[in-house]
């Protein structure tokens, strides 16, 4: 039975007790379904060679024996079998392959399949945070199948392409501009279209990553600010509509402020997805009027977790995967000592206001077993009084120190930076890369440089030139680099150049190098401490 | 009365029946609430405008009013019957349409400004009403389409993509359609006078009923009685003789000229014979109509009832539910999971013999620990959307859809959950019924208590029937066994296979009952394993097992024997055992009809060839005939006494303790004399009188491990020193171990520094579990420590010797073993082998009252 027949068929507690009801479990229940659903998967590694390969021909017969057994995992380990999309070495036949890219340009795309009951879990874990979206109290939601979703995500292969289908699976919502007319546009001429169908039908959902909905939130501002060209779009909207608008302009004069899309759209639900979503959350709750909801998900791992309707932090889904989670203390060693095995706890074992990676199996048959996805989260507490859970809930943090996410687009790693510094054939002889915020919360990718002396007496070498340089290559080597530029307008690139042997005196100050990503502020804040007598830039130390 | 207004009656007769019926039924639920109030509003507008028509008292204005009230709220009953049938909650509609309909209708009561109260004009002997309406009677009529309206919005938003609720709703729909359509149809010429509106109004009520009754919002044997039936066909004759009194009076006179009073009896008892008629023909039409099928259910369950009350058989009770099921419902697959002893719900019986079984759950696997909380049946549709159903596996998922199980059902037995029966689909994918759910209920419960009898029963009969210590089946039953498979061969082999388990009685003495009980246990499995489900495997004695294997002949049996006893003699060889003996079975085969003529000729035969093999070497099995004598001659030559073959192996040994420390070797001499002669002064037989003599010799002889200085050091030992001389213990077995035959000797070894009250070493055995030739040992290891001189004490006083064992009896010393040595001492029977002096000392020479540890 499809959602729209099951919202008349049944009443709103069912619905949200078929859907939302996890959230009513304690953390034993929950541990109950994650290992039970374990073993299932343990037992599916077990007949196929991809399993074997990971758990290195041993047959696990209970979760502590698979914790014990099978080493944490990256990408790289499943990379000849996927790549290849070799179905039957796996767990279960997959019926989709979903990609992402890998390391920006440096690796080929990296695909993850998705099998018949991965996407039923999926679809039924979507269903619960498009409820909860649109929820401001426990067991109230409000979807009807007449309502409208703009829609500011990837289509497929994408992971965010697989929404529509699964949705389209459940309800006859309308898509705008409906999926098939939007692959074949650009984004930008998706999100006109999308406006306009707005105008004339209504929007009552929008979801989107953070970035790249604020980023849609603004254009229609600018929309107002072009003049003529909303009057044009205006052509097709509804009488309501035309009402509400003038409605809006006469408050938006009196008020002195440009019209935002609250003054014309009344959403019931708001999602967004990616990283950096903090940082666009304020802004997008006043362009809309409602704060949006954030949800999480990935190409390796599906749909994992949602927030509430108190939007204050996300619970995991029971039956998406098995999560394991590495305390900071064990990934700190594990960075400084690759060669340590961190260990992981379990969400039964995780504490209040630490902070953890995610390691994931994905279960139903999916491919990825103990798989350090790179995504931080803080555990906000084990339990709600406000929701009345007893789960642990978390936040999501950002991604892994050694990877700079810029607003949910790009993966930036040591080996992308230095490919590029190579290839720009620039003379640098050390540099450290951060993850930093601009006064206006934007986040903003900072490369601190020292020059080789030599190239000082030979190149022009300012921090403009060596921005522009930069940026160059990375948009060269990386297309999602390339498209925060292109989408959101975004060149999130700022250098420093250091003192000649900056790097150098840090090393022989501390007895060891300094990261080169993401290090930590005290370190960087003593790099820049040596850097500073020279360059006189102390406001540098604001921003570390 | 005259004209049409006999229709009027019957409609009123039929408001009234149908109102009358549900008055005496539950009214649980709001529909039939809601349903009565159509029906007393149809018996207004009727009623009142019969009673207008017919000026009944106390006057045309008061029913005029009365069928106005009833005309007027109309679209309003209709209008909740609606919402209430579509269980639609708190509707805002109910109250503002009723507000609007009694404001309404106050203002035309009291100023008639809508609807007049009508003229009256006499035409002829007939009279007419007339009503002089203006433009305002088009407000109640707006008021009233307005409502109409809203049910048909509530129809479309019902109906959109839902076709369950689309179904379930066309009669109603049907019903509408027809009133609108009646009178509309009044208003043309050609029905003038003819109560169409009336009429539809009596069709719509039926429909009404109807779609009531396929929504299963009630059951019809509870509305329909005997009573209503006579009810109605007495009201259908009483207005049906009302119109033809009168003429068949005047055809009775006219054609049969009888008299008026007689005319009256005719006619009378032709009503009473009419209404009886019709009773019984409206009788059978509502029982083939509605009740058969509710009836024929209610006979089956009760037929069911009986059925499983009549046996006591598993299967027999499952599969009779099965029927039924098939027969009520039409479901063709069941699968009936029952818990068995292991607490694992596992398919015991299926629907069709071709489903497969292979399907089980744990006890705590999310379906069973979620239907232990519902009450009555569970649909797997609900069950999906519930947060347990996250913890199935997807393969039991995929399991239960390839089953297309739609709904399951728990077996209940005083809070005990015993089983689970998930049913398939029905024919065509028809959705279950409230009816299928309650029959299904209905016979679970049933079931449930008689399966738990069944179980009760089976576990009684089994535990009648089976060995308890090995769960093979008992004596008594083997011979029933035995006598059916006999009565049943024919001219078929069938054969009989008896083994015995070796000195089972010496077994059981060195290493006590509760080794030997897990020996036999061991024994049954490996028969129990090796005859699988082809031959009937009995524990017909302490030590003796018999196998049954119909459609075997003689060799074929000997085979199977043969195998048995092979791994029979593997049960002691694994490292953890290495202290026990090595486990052998004797066996005899005989066959039936070939060599035996009876079961007891067959029994006795193979119990001949098992006496034989025990006579000839043990170990082996044999077939009864010519076997038996070949055996007999060979096998004497080759029996010999295992302690004739190793005595110098044992003199060896024990020699070469004497190399190194020579008190040892007297001591392990004297040791095995005074045990062997307590052990004969126990009643013990001559072999482990042997044994005992064999084990005294060896008990020490892992003291060639130990360092001569400590084994001859003059004084007391260190702790260190004590620790490595308590190790001889284990050397002993080390190296008693590699001597197959006399392995036996272990457990007397082993034990012979245990003590009585638990304190002794290395087991910390206590009681009756140290091996009784253990005791026996220990006992004389004492008493020949006590009174031989070593090289750091001189010789006890035997008299001081011995009244340290009684003061130690039941501390150190078992204290039953204690007195009868200790008359064998003072009797003079035992030989003391001590220095002359310290036969002769007196006991209070000996200041040490303590037990010497004979190592120290």
């Amino acid at each position: 039975m499809r959602f729209q027949e099951k919202i008349r068929e049944y009443s709103k507690e069912e619905i949200w007790n078929e859907y939302c009801g996890f959230l009513d479990i304690s953390v034993e229940e929950f541990m109950y379904i994650q290992k039970r659903l374990l073993l299932e998967q343990i037992q599916l590694f077990g007949k196929c060679s991809l399993g074997r390969q990971i758990m290195r021909g041993r047959q696990p017969s209970t979760v502590e024996e698979f914790r014990e057994m099978v080493p944490l995992t990256t990408y790289d380990d499943y990379a000849p079998i996927l790549m290849g999309k070799h179905k039957e070495s796996l767990p279960a036949e997959p019926i989709l392959w979903i990609q992402t890219t890998w390391e920006g340009g440096l690796h080929p795309l990296k695909v993850a399949p998705y099998t018949k009951s991965m996407l039923d879990t999926y679809k039924h874990n979507m269903m619960a945070c498009f409820m909860l979206a649109t929820s401001s109290r426990r067991g109230d939601f409000d979807i009807s199948v007449t309502d409208h979703m703009l829609y500011a995500l990837a289509p497929l292969p994408y992971a965010t392409g697989i929404l529509p289908l699964l949705l389209h699976d459940e309800i006859d919502i309308e898509f705008l501009p409906s999926v098939k007319e939007a692959e074949a546009m650009t984004f930008k001429e998706r999100n006109v279209r999308g406006f306009k169908l707005g105008l004339r039908k209504g929007i009552e959902y929008f979801f989107g990553l953070g970035s790249v909905t604020y980023y849609v939130s603004k254009s229609l501002s600018s929309m107002q600010s072009s003049g003529g060209s909303l009057k044009d779009k205006l052509a097709d909207a509804s009488p309501a509509m035309i009402a509400r608008l003038l409605r809006a302009k006469r408050r938006c004069k009196k008020e002195n402020r440009e019209l935002m899309p609250k003054d014309l759209f009344q959403l019931k639900g708001f999602m967004c997805a990616g990283t950096d979503n903090d940082y666009y959350k304020d802004d997008l709750e006043e362009l809309w009027g409602l704060r949006p909801m954030e949800i999480f998900a990935g190409t390796e791992p599906t749909c994992i977790g949602t927030e509430t309707w108190n939007r204050d932090g996300m619970y995991f889904f029971p039956d998406a995967c098995f999560y394991e989670f590495i305390p900071q203390e064990e990934m700190d060693r594990n960075m400084e000592d690759p060669s340590y095995t961190p260990r992981t706890v379990l969400m039964d074992e995780v504490q209040a206001g630490h902070l953890y990676e995610i390691v994931i199996t994905v279960l139903k048959g999916g491919a990825f077993a103990r798989y350090r996805v790179g995504d931080l989260y803080r555990c906000m507490g084990l339990e709600n009084k406000q929701d009345q859970t007893r789960l642990p809930r978390f936040a999501y943090v950002d991604r892994v120190p050694s990877v700079i996410d810029i607003a949910g687009f790009t993966r930036i790693t040591e080996n992308s930076i230095a490919h590029a510094i190579e290839l720009s054939g620039l003379k640098i002889a050390g540099w450290t890369a951060k993850k930093e915020y601009t006064s206006n919360k934007r986040p903003l990718f900072h490369l601190y440089v020292e020059l080789d002396r030599s190239a000082l007496t030979s190149c022009a070498v300012s921090e403009h030139i060596l921005k522009e340089h930069l940026s160059v290559y990375f948009k060269y080597l990386d297309q999602d680099y390339k498209d925060l530029k292109k989408i959101l307008g975004m060149d999130p690139l700022e250098v420093t150049i250091l003192r000649c042997g900056t790097f150098d005196a840090f090393a022989q100050r501390f007895g060891r190098p300094i990261r080169r990503m993401n290090p930590s502020s005290q370190d960087l804040t003593d790099l820049l401490r040596s850097d500073d007598y020279i360059t006189g830039r102390r406001d540098l130390y604001e921003r570390v | 009365m005259s004209g049409f207004s006999w229709i009027s009656v019957i409609a009123l007769a039929c408001y009234l029946l149908l109102f009358i019926t549900f008055l005496a039924a539950s009214k649980t639920k709001k529909v039939i609430r809601t349903f009565m109030f159509f029906l007393f509003i149809m018996i207004l507008w009727v009623g009142g405008s019969f009673a207008m028509r017919s000026q009944f008292w106390p006057s045309t204005r008061v029913w005029n009013q009365v069928s106005l009230a009833g005309i007027m709220f109309l679209p309003y009953a209709y209008f909740c019957f609606v919402i209430d049938f579509l269980e639609e909650k708190k509707h805002y509609g109910r109250n503002v349409w009723l507000v609007l309909m009694l404001i309404c209708y106050v203002i035309n009561f009291f100023t008639g400004i809508f609807i007049p109260d009508p003229r009256v004009v006499s035409v002829g002997t007939s009279v007419q009403f007339l009503y002089d309406y203006n433009w305002l009677v088009a407000i109640p009529l707006a008021l009233g389409g307005l409502v109409l309206l809203e049910s048909i919005f509530l129809f479309v938003r019902y109906c959109r993509g839902d076709t369950t609720t689309g179904q379930q709703l066309l009669p109603v729909i049907i019903g509408a359609a027809i009133m609108v359509a009646c009178h509309i149809l009044s208003a043309f010429s050609i029905f003038k006078g003819f109560p169409l509106d009336i009429i539809s109004g009596v069709i719509n009520a039926f429909i009404l009923f109807y779609a009531l009754y396929k929504k299963r919002l009630f059951r019809m044997t509870l509305l329909v009685s005997r009573w209503n039936c006579y009810a109605v066909a007495l009201l259908i004759s009483i207005v049906a003789f009302s119109r033809c009194i009168i003429p068949i009076q005047e055809f009775l006179s006219r054609a049969v000229h009888i008299s008026e009073s007689t005319s009256i009896i005719v006619i009378s008892i032709g009503m009473m014979l009419a209404t009886y008629l019709l009773y019984l023909a409206m009788k059978r039409f509502m029982d083939e109509l509605f009740i058969k099928e509710e009836a024929m259910l209610d006979d089956r369950l009760r037929e069911f009832s009986e059925a499983v009350s009549r046996t006591l058989d598993m299967d027999d009770i499952l599969q009779e539910m099965a029927d039924v099921i098939r027969r009520s419902i039409g479901i063709q697959h069941m699968f009936f999971c029952i818990k068995n002893d292991q607490g694992i719900y596992q398919i015991e019986h299926t629907g069709s013999p071709l489903d497969e079984k292979d399907f089980q759950l744990d006890a705590s696997h999310p379906l069973l620990t979620y239907i232990r909380g519902v009450d009555g049946c569970l649909m797997m549709e609900d069950f999906r959307r519930t947060t347990a159903y996250k913890a199935m596996w997807e393969g039991e998922k995929r399991q239960l859809r390839i089953w297309e199980v739609e709904c399951l059902s728990a077996f209940k037995a005083e809070h005990d959950l015993i089983g689970l029966v998930m049913f398939s689909s029905k024919p065509q994918h028809k959705p279950f019924t409230n009816e299928d759910i309650n029959f299904i209920q209905s016979v679970s419960s049933v079931c449930a208590m008689a399966v738990k009898n069944a179980r009760l029963y089976q576990q009684a009969y089994e535990e009648a029937r089976k060995d308890e210590l090995t769960g093979l089946i008992n004596r008594k039953y083997f011979y029933e066994i035995l006598q059916r498979e006999f009565d049943q061969s024919g001219g078929t082999s069938l054969a009989l296979a008896i083994l015995n388990v070796d000195d089972f009685k010496l077994y059981n003495q060195l290493y006590g009952n509760k080794e030997g009980d897990v020996v036999l246990q061991r024994v049954a499995e490996i028969i129990r394993a090796m005859i699988a489900d082809r031959g009937y495997g009995a524990r017909i004695s302490g030590k003796e097992f018999g196998i049954i294997l119909p459609g075997y002949d003689i060799y074929s049996a000997k085979v199977l024997a043969e195998s048995i006893l092979s791994q029979v003699k593997e049960i002691n060889r694994s490292q953890e055992n290495y202290s026990l003996k090595m486990v052998t079975m004797s066996g005899g085969v005989c066959a039936a009809p070939y060599m035996a003529s009876s079961p007891k000729e067959l029994v006795e035969n193979a119990d001949m060839a098992v006496y034989r093999v025990k006579r000839t070497g043990k170990n082996a099995v044999i077939m009864y005939s010519e076997d038996i004598e070949k055996r007999s001659s060979e096998g004497a030559e080759k029996h010999r006494s295992s302690y004739n073959e190793y005595a110098s192996t044992i003199y060896a040994l024990t020699a070469t303790i004497d190399t190194k420390d020579h008190y040892t070797f007297n001591h392990s001499q004297n040791v095995a004399y005074y045990a062997s002669e307590l052990a004969r002064a126990c009643g013990m037989n001559q072999d482990y009188v042997e044994i005992v003599k064999e084990a005294g010799l060896l008990h020490d002889i892992g003291k060639i491990g130990i360092n001569e200085e400590i084994l001859n050091k003059p004084g007391r030992l260190t702790p260190d020193e004590y620790e490595i001389m308590k190790s001889h213990v284990e050397n002993s077995i080390g190296i008693i171990r590699y001597l197959p035959s006399l392995d036996y000797v272990i457990p007397a070894v082993i034990s012979h520094h245990e003590r009585y009250d638990g304190q002794g070493y290395p087991r910390k055995l206590s009681g009756e579990d140290i091996p009784v030739m253990g005791r026996i040992l220990c006992i004389a290891d004492s008493f020949d420590a006590m009174v031989s001189e070593r090289s750091y004490k001189r010789a006890m006083a035997v008299d001081r010797a011995v009244e340290i064992l009684w003061r130690e009896a039941g501390r150190q010393f078992d204290p039953n073993l204690v007195p009868v040595f200790v008359e064998l001492v003072r009797s003079g029977k035992l030989e003391v082998r001590a220095p002359d002096y310290a036969k002769n000392l007196p006991p209070a020479a000996e200041p040490q009252a303590s037990v010497p540890d004979p190592h120290i």
